[in-house]
């Protein structure tokens, strides 16, 4: 693909934006990606306020059930994500509230029991495996992009750390945006290779 | 999967697709398996990178929550812009005129203006309308005195006085006497009475 044919973006227009009309438009393959793109993040916020990891999951997915039934009336007055958000951390305190009303499914310790509301959404779900894994994988990103080239790790680097658009980093690399878009794909590439090794899947394209 | 297609991807995830291009991607990932985990794998590092991705589980939501909304009903709301620049707009169109249009709070405070200054007229046009004095004769003689000489009614005035003070000063000796049964009188009520024992007795003469 040449650079001339490339889409560029309009100018106040985001990707999330476009997505959102799509659905809109009945669309429901669009709310695929925004899924794909916000579920870690949901599920982060969730799991601040229910620490079972599968019934974190179960929360993240009615969010986004509500959010997809909700939609038409999303006019955009704030961003995507933003109004996910709110969805998400409203299910998540009507989920605990509904489980409060339920009898416990387990016994618990009465010396236990004092500390287990205590300030929910301050606290989040992690294990010693699960960050164990996670500061592995940082590790390989991070070492993956010290072995790339000078040029291929400043773009990967000024999108992901400074989250510059490709317009900026063209214009701070003095280069096309093409040659930009270029540059970030092939940090991505070397950076899958590298982390397929540590997540254990070996998949290959 | 190509490399441009993967490219394509890569750009997704920055969210520099728009157009054809985020058409494009959409149906690749909607027909392609690879592609959908390739996705989310960028997805992944950029989730790490900008600390999203806390206690790493790489997790696919997608096709629970497609198999949800594949029962709903499809939206359709018509709201997809064209792409077309602004000049390539129809000029044809018939030219309108300009009529400001005022919000509707506007139109509320109008409305809740007119209705106050209504009241304020009213109550204008009814105090002018009564009686300057509407002072009751005391006694069947003063009001006999009064019907015989009802010019001096007009004449009743209150003026300033001439040195500084805080009281008004009715010029006829009558109404001046009345008045002050009226406060005295008053007065002694205000006193005997429990519900006011502790009001404060009114005088318009310091030293009254």
């Amino acid at each position: 693909m040449s650079p001339a044919s490339r889409s560029v973006p309009e100018q106040g227009m985001s990707v999330d934006q476009e997505l959102v009309q799509r659905v809109q438009a009945g669309d429901k393959n669009a709310f695929d990606v925004l899924i794909i793109k916000y579920q870690q993040r949901i599920i982060n916020v969730i799991t601040g306020f229910v620490h079972d990891p599968v019934e974190a999951q179960d929360v993240a997915q009615e969010a986004f059930v509500k959010a997809y039934r909700a939609i038409p009336n999303f006019r955009g007055d704030s961003a995507f994500y933003t109004w996910l958000y709110r969805i998400a951390i409203n299910t998540s305190k009507n989920h605990l509230a509904a489980r409060a009303r339920r009898p416990p499914t387990s016994d618990v310790d009465a010396a236990d029991a004092t500390n287990v509301y205590d300030a929910p959404e301050l606290k989040e779900f992690e294990t010693p495996e699960s960050n164990l894994v996670s500061d592995e994988l940082e590790q390989a990103i991070h070492q993956a992009i010290d072995e790339l080239q000078e040029d291929t790790a400043t773009a990967i680097k000024l999108r992901e750390f400074e989250g510059m658009s490709y317009e900026e980093i063209s214009e701070a690399m003095e280069c096309p945006i093409g040659t930009v878009r270029s540059r970030i794909f092939r940090a991505r590439e070397a950076i899958e290779q590298r982390i397929q090794t540590v997540m254990g899947e070996g998949e290959q394209p | 999967m190509t490399a441009n297609e993967e490219e394509l991807l890569s750009a997704l995830v920055d969210g520099e697709l728009q157009g054809e291009a985020l058409d494009s991607a959409i149906a690749l990932l909607s027909t392609n398996e690879a592609a959908k985990k390739r996705f989310q794998r960028y997805q992944l590092t950029s989730n790490v990178l900008n600390g999203h991705a806390i206690g790493h589980q790489q997790q696919d939501m997608t096709q629970k929550i497609s198999a949800v909304i594949a029962e709903e009903p499809a939206h359709s709301i018509n709201v997809i812009q064209t792409n077309e620049p602004a000049l390539e707009a129809p000029q044809t169109e018939p030219p309108t005129a300009e009529v400001l249009t005022f919000p509707e709070r506007f139109w509320k405070q109008t409305v809740g203006l007119a209705v106050a200054a209504s009241f304020g007229a009213l109550a204008v046009v009814g105090t002018m309308t009564q009686p300057e004095y509407s002072v009751m004769p005391a006694s069947p003689l003063a009001s006999l005195a009064a019907a015989d000489e009802p010019a001096q009614t007009a004449q009743v005035a209150t003026q300033m006085p001439q040195e500084p003070s805080n009281r008004w000063t009715v010029t006829e000796q009558e109404i001046e006497d009345r008045l002050n049964v009226y406060l005295v009188d008053h007065n002694e009520y205000a006193g005997a009475s429990d519900i006011f024992s502790n009001a404060r007795v009114i005088a318009y003469e310091s030293g009254q």
